[in-house]
């Protein structure tokens, strides 16, 4: 297996602590460029809110009200009316009215357009596991919820739409798995119930990314996301937008993801990072891509920022002090490190060791077996690339109750070293409603990737994701118009043939004289 | 008995005039005030509360680029003249802009000329609905108030009985229907129902809607709902038309109608007089294959009475409703006019 190299990264974190009576609330912003094996730049930025509640707002006042107009039909069994006032002014409103409306205990959304390609660009270098293309959904509610779940699920999937500009109100319960362990991305010391929902397709472009942004305390105007140019980053091959939130203890930590983008082949990014803080200014040399132009750092002073309402946030964002430095990122360099503080509110650390990207360990392929569409069947190859066993949990294709529930299979498999694990499942044709035609019917249905998750890393569950499938459809032939004039052609030659043969046979009657 | 009975029976007739003449007069008062209270939109003239517009691109497939771009060049319009994304619902039944085949990403122009003046995919555009959700019943549900109370709020049309829509259609369509992704139709039997059912739900006060498509007077026709001026790219037996290719994207950039629009839409203001009649009288003379039709039956008021403005932008006035404000509101009337 070929190692996966990632030549150079930079990492640059910020930190702000907010003060005047929310000393509790942080927010900050991480950024990082890696260059993966075929040359392909991955650049990912994380911004994080961390919210924790404050009895008293910067009057000293006991905040009243904080999370404004309660939506319709809003119910939050967990979060009353005074843990809604605890929260700080950084937590989005958007965000505080998703949780106040479902109760949720946790939310994730990831959209991605693309696959990660772990032949080329090897395994996917950060903790979150492999984006899976479409639209993933994953939210937590406690147990004593269960009975309302489905209902709070739609309620959750319409909100996150409108937030998100995504078409997530289009996952109903055949998109649905409830309870899967598998998936459960964090423990809880208290049952709960997890719902995962799943769309095969989501278009992703900039409507998806501005609304995320927006819920950054600057928005576009400032910070690290403001370096992301839409247009260059839905060039990218692979691109991927996530959103996560938690509750926990009464308390509402937010981590929001917008992130990342692959830019295959040669790269050419003009990059500007804005928000990075403090006075320190400083060129610093990076190896980031063969063609890449300069990428400057800006930075403005966060204490003044932070220190100000929201409805003043996006002014201050504007008019803030900008310092910066310059990152040449034609030159190689294997080690950066800038670390300043500014007035004791904001901390830059930078760190650009070599991050290498693990090799595959899991090569998950996914086939359709069969003539037409009639019988065949699906089989997923799990191969093991490397020379000890793996023990592995595989999610894959069982038949689906139709129209009710998705297909789903989970089972417990160890794979032998360099060995292949082979699931088929066998189907057959059913009927289908027209209504079961998707819009675009030459598309063909489409199936979801295998799944495969697999404690191959010490304290980490990696994630390795198949290519999806496409089955084609009975749909009308559109060589239509040819099969007409041919048919037509045939029948005219056929009935002109006949009625000259008849001509040319017709016996006249012979006079006899 | 028979004179006491008479005398009983005038009273409780008096007593009923007296009745209904002290209602109409609170009527008329409560009228009188609620009238004063209204929002007055000095701007342009007419008296309307908010505005709303509610703009549909009902194509699927890279090749019909061009509706998406009609539709985001109205949405680009109706931004820059004020009206904030909170009152705008864009209906793009494809995503153009992040499509593999665009070798533009993130960006729709409406020339080929495809310079930054003429890219009409803004940065910070919001769309509603998209893809698989752009369909016609969700459409007539949005439009006619039908939607689940899960629905966010930024999906629904707000509007009340003082609400001036501004609606804009664009797709492929035959005579008397409107295809949604090619997969469903909406027809102008439903397209009337629809805007019936608005009306006796008081969503609207008035209505400007345009619809570009081929034959769209065949479903201008259904319209006889009262207070909406409607205009239609062709007459009931023609097509409507594309222009500008281009040779990079591999796609007609924009339909006749629209772009014959863009250079009147770009010179108006919140403050501009033009009216819908120089609009359309703008459309006709920039000759195009099809002949654009508009259609007033409906409507109260000649073409040439109604300003743009009253539909394309947002011109907000403050309207006071402290007494010791009010007492000054001649002299703000003043300064916003």
């Amino acid at each position: 297996m070929a190692v996966a190299p990632a030549l150079v990264a930079l990492a640059c974190c910020l930190c702000a602590v907010v003060t005047e009576g929310l000393a509790d609330e942080t927010y900050s912003e991480q950024t990082s460029f890696i260059t993966l094996a075929d040359g392909s730049v991955l650049f990912r930025v994380e911004p994080r809110f961390d919210a924790r509640p404050v009895a008293h707002d910067h009057r000293g006042k006991l905040k009243d009200g904080a999370f404004g107009e309660t939506p319709r039909g809003a119910h939050a069994p967990n979060a009353t009316a005074n843990d809604c006032a605890q929260h700080s002014s950084l937590v989005p409103l958007p965000v505080r009215r998703i949780f106040e409306a479902t109760g949720a205990e946790a939310v994730s959304v990831r959209l991605t357009q693309g696959r990660w390609r772990d032949d080329a660009w090897g395994a996917y270098p950060y903790e979150q596991q492999t984006p899976m293309m479409g639209a993933e959904v994953e939210a937590t509610w406690p147990s004593a919820l269960r009975a309302s779940v489905p209902d709070r699920f739609e309620q959750l999937m319409h909100m996150l739409s409108g937030m998100l500009c995504a078409s997530l109100s289009t996952i109903t319960a055949e998109h649905v798995i409830y309870d899967t362990a598998l998936f459960t991305s964090g423990s809880s010391d208290s049952p709960t119930t997890t719902v995962r929902g799943f769309l095969q397709r989501e278009a992703l472009c900039t409507e998806n990314l501005t609304p995320l942004q927006h819920l950054l305390p600057c928005g576009r105007i400032a910070g690290l996301a403001s370096l992301i140019d839409a247009r260059k980053f839905f060039s990218g091959s692979f691109h991927s937008l996530g959103w996560s939130a938690r509750r926990a203890h009464r308390q509402l930590a937010i981590s929001q993801r917008p992130s990342p983008v692959v830019c295959a082949g040669d790269v050419s990014m003009h990059v500007t990072i804005e928000a990075v803080a403090a006075d320190h200014t400083r060129a610093v040399p990076l190896s980031l891509a063969r063609s890449s132009e300069h990428a400057t750092l800006e930075s403005i002073d966060l204490g003044r920022f932070y220190n100000t309402r929201t409805w003043r946030q996006r002014a201050w964002c504007a008019a803030a002090d900008v310092t910066t430095f310059v990152i040449d990122t034609r030159q190689q360099l294997h080690r950066v490190h800038v670390n300043a503080e500014h007035q004791g509110f904001a901390r830059v650390d930078s760190d650009g060791g070599a991050l290498a990207a693990p090799d595959v360990p899991l090569a998950v392929t996914k086939v359709y077996i069969g003539r037409g569409t009639y019988k065949g069947a699906i089989s997923t190859r799990i191969h093991n690339n490397w020379d000890t066993a793996i023990a592995a949990y595989n999610d894959t294709f069982v038949p689906a109750k139709a129209r009710v529930r998705p297909a789903h299979l989970t089972t417990w498999t160890t794979v032998p070293a360099h060995t292949t694990l082979e699931l088929r499942i066998a189907f057959h044709h059913g009927f289908l409603r027209s209504s079961d035609y998707p819009s675009d019917p030459f598309r063909g249905l489409e199936v979801l990737p295998t799944i495969v998750l697999a404690d191959v890393f010490e304290n980490h569950t990696s994630r390795f994701i198949s290519n999806p499938l496409a089955i084609h459809m009975a749909v009308p032939d559109m060589s239509m118009p040819f099969n007409v004039i041919m048919l037509t052609s045939t029948l005219v030659a056929i009935i002109f043939s006949m009625l000259l043969t008849l001509a040319s046979n017709l016996r006249l009657p012979t006079i006899k004289i | 008995m028979m004179s006491r009975s008479k005398t009983q029976h005038k009273a409780g007739v008096n007593a009923v005039l007296v009745a209904v003449v002290v209602l109409v007069l609170a009527g008329s008062l409560g009228c009188a005030v609620e009238g004063s209270r209204r929002p007055r939109n000095t701007a342009t003239g007419e008296a309307h509360g908010d505005n709303w517009a509610v703009i549909v691109s009902t194509s699927m497939y890279w090749y019909n680029y061009r509706h998406t771009s009609n539709a985001l060049v109205f949405y680009h319009t109706v931004k820059r003249l004020g009206i904030p994304d909170s009152n705008i619902l864009l209906f793009l039944g494809e995503d153009h802009a992040c499509n593999p085949r665009n070798r533009r990403p993130a960006s729709i122009y409406s020339s080929a000329a495809l310079q930054p003046s003429t890219a009409v995919y803004d940065e910070e555009i919001e769309v509603d609905f998209r893809g698989t959700e752009v369909t016609a019943d969700t459409f007539i549900r949005v439009m006619t108030g039908r939607v689940s109370a899960k629905l966010p709020a930024s999906k629904q049309l707000r509007s009340g009985p003082d609400s001036n829509i501004f609606v804009f259609m664009t797709g492929h369509g035959g005579v008397d229907f409107l295809k949604f992704r090619d997969t469903h139709v909406i027809s102008g039997a439903e397209l009337g129902d629809m805007f019936y059912t608005m009306h006796e739900k008081r969503r609207y006060k008035q209505v400007l809607f345009i619809l570009e498509t081929c034959h769209s007077e065949s479903m201008l026709e259904h319209i006889r709902s009262p207070n909406i001026l409607s205009i239609g790219s062709s007459s009931k037996h023609e097509d409507s038309y594309s222009r500008s290719s281009s040779p990079e994207l591999g796609v007609m950039m924009v339909d006749e109608f629209t772009g014959a629009s863009m250079p009147f839409l770009s010179q108006l203001t919140t403050q501009s007089r033009a009216t819908a009649a120089d609009y359309f009288a703008h459309v006709r003379r920039s000759r195009l294959t099809s002949h654009p039709v508009i259609r007033a039956t409906t409507f109260p008021r000649s073409p040439a009475k109604v300003l743009l403005t009253d539909f394309l932008a947002s011109t907000p006035v403050i309207w006071p409703l402290d007494d010791e404000i009010q007492q000054h509101l001649p002299t703000l009337a003043l300064t916003t006019a």
